[in-house]
C-alpha cells in the first residue's frame, strides 16, 4: 500500500485535472447555499453543525502582560461560495464596542487573536473589488471569490484611531469609554479585557451590528443572512499558567420560518422578540460537574454566557449598572453521593431575596467555583460545600421570574500543569414552554 | 426518608418528568449534547507500563431523580467486547472511573437497595430515588477481575495474545492499552446478556435489556501527567428515540441488531471537518481521535494469522486538506478508478488516535495550518442502510505545556448522509 505522501505526489497531475473540472463544473454550477443545506441542523438542539451565527461566549486578554492570557478564535466557511462574517465585540455587560467585516472566500479560514484587536490590528480581508491582485484574500481552486461593492471603504478594514482604540480598551476593562460616553463593562481592576463576540453570516459588508435596526429582517433579508455556513473554535490560552482550553464556537443555526413573534430566539432582546432573526435560542437549564481537588487541584471555573433578554445601554461609571444587572441563577449542588445543597438552607421556608447570591451576574462570566457563593447558608452567601459533584443551574433574569437563554462550559485545571474545558450539558431548551426549577426549589 | 424529603423527592421526580420531554434532545440525528440513553467514550489509552503515566478518566451521571442501571462495556480498538459490568446510579448520581483501575481489575463498587440495605455502598441524597433491582443479587457490587481473566483483559487491549493465543486489537508494542467504551441504560443486571453484541440486549419497543431512558451524561479526560497534557470532552450522547427508526435504518448499534432499529438509537455522522495546527502556540501538533462503525463483525483471531475482519483497514473517502489560503490537496485522487485496497487508511480501526502533520506516518498533510474535510462513510457510495458512522475529536498541544481537546464539526448525519466534497461539482438536493 502506498504511503499517503506518495499518493499525494503521484496524483498531482490528476489533481490539476480535477481542479480544472471543479472550476468548470463545480463552482459555476453548484450554487453554494445549497451546500449549507447539507448540514445537520435541528432547531433548538444546540447541535454542532455549521451555523449562521457563532458565539464566542467569553474572551479575556491580559493587556498588562504582552505574553499573558489571551483568547484565539477561528472562523471557517463551510461553503464554496464566498461569504462575509460580521464580527461584533461586546463588553461583558452586552454593549457592542467593535464591529468588523471579515470576507471569507469559499472554504476560507480566518484565525483571530483577540489581543490583536485590542492593539488595533484587525484581520485584513477583501473581496475581489478591493483586492484585484488577490494578495489580501487569496483563494484556492475550489473556492469562489467574488466582488462585493458594498465592501468598498470597509475592506480591508481601516485602522482604528487612537481615540477609538483607547475607548475600546476602556470599555472592556470597566473604565470610562470616551466614544461610548460612559462605562460599558464590569471593572475588575486586573488589566484583563473581558467580553464576548458574535459572528454572523451577512449578505454583504455592513456598518451595522446586531443591536442596530435593519440588521435583521424576515427571511434573512436584512444585513444578516440565514446561511448556515460558519463553524470555528476558540481557545483560552494562559502561557504563564501553562494551561489552555478549547471548544467549538457555539453554533446558532438559522431556521427561516421556524420562529414567530413572541418566540425566544438568539437575538430576541435586540429585535423586540419578533423572531425575525430566525436564529434558534440556547438553553435555560444546564448541568455541569466540578472538581476542586485531586489531580485537578486548580479547581473548576465556569464560563457562563447569558442573555438578559434586552439591550444594554452604557451607564454612569460611578454607581451605574444596566437595569437588568445582576442576573439571577437558581442552582442545586450535588456532591458525588447526591447530597444536595439548595437554596433555603437557612432553615426556614423562604430566605429573604436579598440573601440570594448572583454568582453569574453579567452576560459573559468566568467564575471560580471555589470563590463564588452559590447558596446562602443561614442567610450568609457561601461557596459550594463539596469538593466533587455537579451543578444543576437554571438561568433566570430575576429570581424565579423569567428563564433566559444561556451557555455554559466547565474549565478544570491542575495548577500550572494542565487544564480541560468542555461545554456543559443542556437540560432544557429556551424553546421549551416550561422551565422546571432545579431539584429542591 | 422523612416526610419533607419524600415531598421534595416527589417534586424533583415531577420536575424531571416535566423537563426532559421538552429538553434539547427530542430530535433525532442532531448530534447534540443532552442526556442520552447511550454514552460513547470514543477512545481511551492507558499506559500500563507506567503507573503514573497516561490514563483516561470518565464520569457517568444520572440526570434524573429516578434510580437507574448503566451497563458499561469495554471494547478493543477493533471493536471486540472484553469486559461488561453494571453500574447502579441512584437519582442524580455520579460515578467517576479511571480506566487504569478497570485494567487493574478494580470495578466501581455500586449496589442497589437489595444488595446494600445499610446504604454504605451506594448512598444517596434526599432528592434521589434508591430502589432494589433483584436481578443484581450476586452481581452487585461487582467482583474484582483477577488472575487469567485480568491478564487476558490487559492483553486484549494491548495487542498481545491472551491465554487462548488469540489477538483482539492492533499491535503497537508500546505497552498502552487502547479501546473505546459504551454505556447504556439497562433494566436489569445479567450474566448472559452482557454486551450490546449479545442477543436479547436490544428488543423492538425496548423489550430487551437496554432501555430508552435518555438520562445519562458525562465526560472524559485523557490525562498525560508526564507531558503535562490533559484533554477533556463530553462523552458522545446517543439518544434513544422510540418509533423514530424503521427497519433498515442505520442506528448506532445497527450492526448488532441486523439493522432492525431495535436499539432505537440515533446514528452519528459520516462527514466531518476539523482544523489542524502544527506550529505557533501549538508546536505539539494535532491529533485526531476517531471512532468509526466497522459495519461488520469483529472476532478474535489467531495471533499468528491474518486478521479475519474483511473491513480492516477501514477506508477514508473524499479527504480534502486545505491550507489557510484554501489551497486544497486531495491525497486520495486516482486518475481513473482506484485499484482495490490501494487507498491509504489513516483511521483503519474502530478507535483511532492519529497524528496530523508533515512528517506523520498516520496522516501526513502538506501544510502546517489548515483544515480537513473527510468522509468516513461507506466508500462504495452506498447511502443506505449500511452507511458507516463516525465521531471525531481534535487534540492540539504545545510541547510539554498544554493541550486542548474539542469535538470536530459534523457536516451531515448518518440519518441523511450527504457526502459532497469540495470540488465535486453540484451537490445533490
Amino acid at each position: 500500500m502506498p504511503e499517503w505522501t506518495e499518493w499525494t505526489e503521484r496524483t498531482a497531475p490528476s489533481l490539476r485535472l480535477l481542479t480544472a473540472l471543479a472550476l468548470a463544473a463545480g463552482l459555476l454550477l453548484c450554487k453554494s447555499p445549497t451546500r449549507a443545506q447539507l448540514t445537520a441542523a435541528v432547531a433548538c438542539d444546540l447541535d454542532p453543525a455549521p451555523a449562521a451565527t457563532l458565539l464566542l461566549p467569553y474572551f479575556e486578554v491580559d493587556l498588562v502582560h504582552a505574553d499573558g492570557r489571551t483568547t484565539l478564535f477561528s472562523i471557517v466557511n463551510a461553503a464554496e461560495a464566498a461569504t462575509v462574517a460580521s464580527v461584533t465585540l461586546w463588553t461583558d455587560l452586552g454593549v457592542p464596542t467593535l464591529h468588523l467585516n471579515v470576507y471569507l472566500t469559499g472554504y476560507d479560514v480566518q484565525t483571530v487573536n483577540v489581543r490583536d484587536l485590542f492593539v488595533g490590528a484587525l484581520p485584513r480581508t477583501a473581496s475581489v473589488g478591493q483586492d484585484p491582485g488577490d494578495s489580501i484574500s487569496p483563494h484556492g481552486v475550489f473556492s469562489a471569490d467574488v466582488n462585493l461593492p458594498e465592501c468598498n471603504g470597509l475592506l480591508p478594514p481601516p485602522a482604528l484611531s487612537p481615540t477609538a482604540l483607547a475607548s475600546l480598551v476602556a470599555a472592556h476593562t470597566g473604565a470610562f469609554a470616551t466614544q461610548i460616553g460612559g462605562c460599558a463593562g464590569q471593572a475588575f481592576g486586573d488589566g484583563l479585557a473581558r467580553g464576548y463576540a458574535t459572528i454572523d453570516a451577512v449578505r454583504t459588508c455592513t456598518l451595522r451590528t446586531p443591536a442596530d435596526a435593519g440588521y435583521f429582517a424576515s427571511g434573512g433579508t436584512g444585513d444578516a443572512s440565514d446561511a448556515n455556513v460558519l463553524w470555528g473554535d476558540f481557545m483560552l490560552v494562559d502561557p504563564a499558567g501553562n494551561t489552555a482550553v478549547g471548544e467549538p464556537l457555539v453554533r446558532v443555526q438559522a431556521f427561516p420560518g421556524r420562529f414567530h413573534d413572541g418566540d425566544a430566539t438568539f437575538y430576541g432582546g435586540h429585535i423586540g422578540h419578533s423572531g425575525v432573526d430566525d436564529r434558534e435560542p440556547l438553553a435555560t437549564t444546564w448541568a455541569t460537574r466540578f472538581l476542586q481537588r485531586g489531580p485537578f487541584s486548580g479547581g473548576t471555573e465556569l464560563l457562563v454566557w447569558r442573555d438578559p433578554g434586552r439591550t444594554t445601554q452604557p451607564f454612569a461609571c460611578s454607581g451605574g449598572r444596566p437595569t437588568w444587572y445582576p442576573l439571577a441563577t437558581l442552582a442545586t449542588t450535588f456532591d458525588e453521593q447526591e447530597n444536595p445543597d439548595v437554596f433555603n438552607s437557612c432553615g426556614v421556608t423562604t430566605c429573604p431575596p436579598a440573601t440570594q447570591p448572583t454568582p453569574f451576574p453579567a452576560m459573559a462570566n468566568r467564575v471560580s467555583l471555589a470563590e463564588v457563593a452559590l447558596m446562602p447558608h443561614y442567610g450568609v452567601p457561601s461557596p459550594i460545600p463539596y469538593d466533587f459533584g455537579w451543578l444543576y443551574l437554571l438561568f433566570d433574569r430575576l429570581v424565579a421570574s423569567e428563564p433566559v437563554q444561556a451557555w455554559t462550559a466547565q474549565l478544570s485545571t491542575a495548577s500550572n500543569r494542565f487544564a480541560v474545558g468542555f461545554g456543559a450539558t443542556p437540560l432544557v431548551s429556551a424553546c421549551s414552554p416550561t422551565n422546571p426549577p432545579p431539584p429542591g426549589w | 426518608m422523612n416526610r419533607r424529603a419524600a415531598a421534595l423527592l416527589a417534586v424533583a421526580v415531577l420536575a424531571v418528568a416535566l423537563a426532559f420531554p421538552s429538553s434539547a434532545g427530542a430530535a433525532a440525528c442532531a448530534l447534540d449534547n443532552p442526556p442520552a440513553a447511550t454514552l460513547l467514550l470514543p477512545y481511551f489509552e492507558v499506559d500500563l507500563g507506567h503507573p503514573s503515566g497516561l490514563t483516561t478518566l470518565f464520569s457517568i451521571n444520572n440526570a434524573s431523580a429516578t434510580a437507574i442501571l448503566a451497563n458499561v462495556t469495554l471494547w478493543t480498538d477493533l471493536g471486540i467486547p472484553t469486559l461488561s459490568f453494571t453500574v447502579y446510579l441512584t437519582g442524580y448520581d455520579i460515578q467517576t472511573i479511571n480506566i487504569r483501575d478497570l485494567l487493574a481489575g478494580q470495578l466501581p463498587q455500586t449496589a442497589t437497595d437489595g444488595q446494600d440495605h445499610a446504604d454504605t455502598i451506594s448512598p444517596q441524597g434526599q432528592f434521589s430515588q434508591d430502589v432494589n433491582f433483584a436481578s443484581c443479587n450476586g452481581l452487585l457490587p461487582p467482583q474484582a477481575v483477577t488472575g487469567i481473566a485480568l491478564a487476558d483483559l490487559q492483553a486484549a487491549h494491548t495487542g498481545g495474545p491472551g491465554s487462548a493465543r488469540e489477538c483482539l486489537s492492533q499491535i503497537f508494542g508500546d505497552g498502552r492499552a487502547r479501546g473505546f467504551i459504551t454505556i447504556d441504560t439497562v433494566s436489569s443486571c445479567s450474566t448472559t446478556v452482557r454486551s450490546p453484541r449479545d442477543a436479547g440486549y436490544f428488543g423492538i419497543g425496548s423489550t430487551g435489556r437496554a432501555t430508552a431512558q435518555n438520562v445519562l451524561w458525562g465526560d472524559f479526560f485523557l490525562v498525560d501527567p508526564d507531558n503535562n497534557f490533559a484533554e477533556g470532552e463530553n462523552l458522545v450522547r446517543i439518544e434513544a428515540l422510540p418509533g423514530r427508526f424503521a427497519g433498515g435504518s442505520l442506528t448506532f448499534y445497527g450492526r448488532f441488531v441486523g439493522y432492525s432499529a431495535a436499539d432505537e438509537r440515533e446514528p452519528l455522522a459520516t462527514v466531518w471537518a476539523t482544523r489542524f495546527v502544527n506550529g505557533a502556540g501549538f508546536d505539539g501538533g494535532t491529533h485526531l481521535v476517531t471512532w468509526r462503525d466497522p459495519e461488520g463483525p469483529s472476532t478474535p483471531w489467531n495471533c499468528g494469522g491474518l486478521r479475519p475482519e474483511p473491513w480492516y483497514p477501514l477506508p477514508s473517502e473524499d479527504v480534502v486538506i486545505f491550507d489557510e489560503q484554501e489551497n486544497p490537496e486531495l491525497p486520495f485522487v486516482c486518475p481513473f478508478t482506484c485499484p482495490p485496497n490501494s487507498r491509504p487508511s489513516p483511521f483503519p480501526a474502530v478507535a483511532n488516535r492519529v497524528t496530523i502533520g508533515r512528517t506523520s506516518t498516520g496522516m501526513p498533510v502538506p501544510f502546517d495550518f489548515g483544515w480537513l474535510y473527510f468522509n468516513l462513510g461507506d466508500p462504495s457510495g452506498d447511502t443506505s442502510p449500511n452507511r458507516s458512522q463516525a465521531f471525531v475529536v481534535t487534540l492540539m498541544s504545545a510541547s510539554g505545556r498544554y493541550a486542548v481537546g474539542l469535538a470536530a464539526t459534523p457536516f451531515d448525519t448518518a440519518c441523511d448522509p450527504h457526502p459532497c466534497p469540495p470540488g465535486s461539482g453540484p451537490c445533490p438536493p
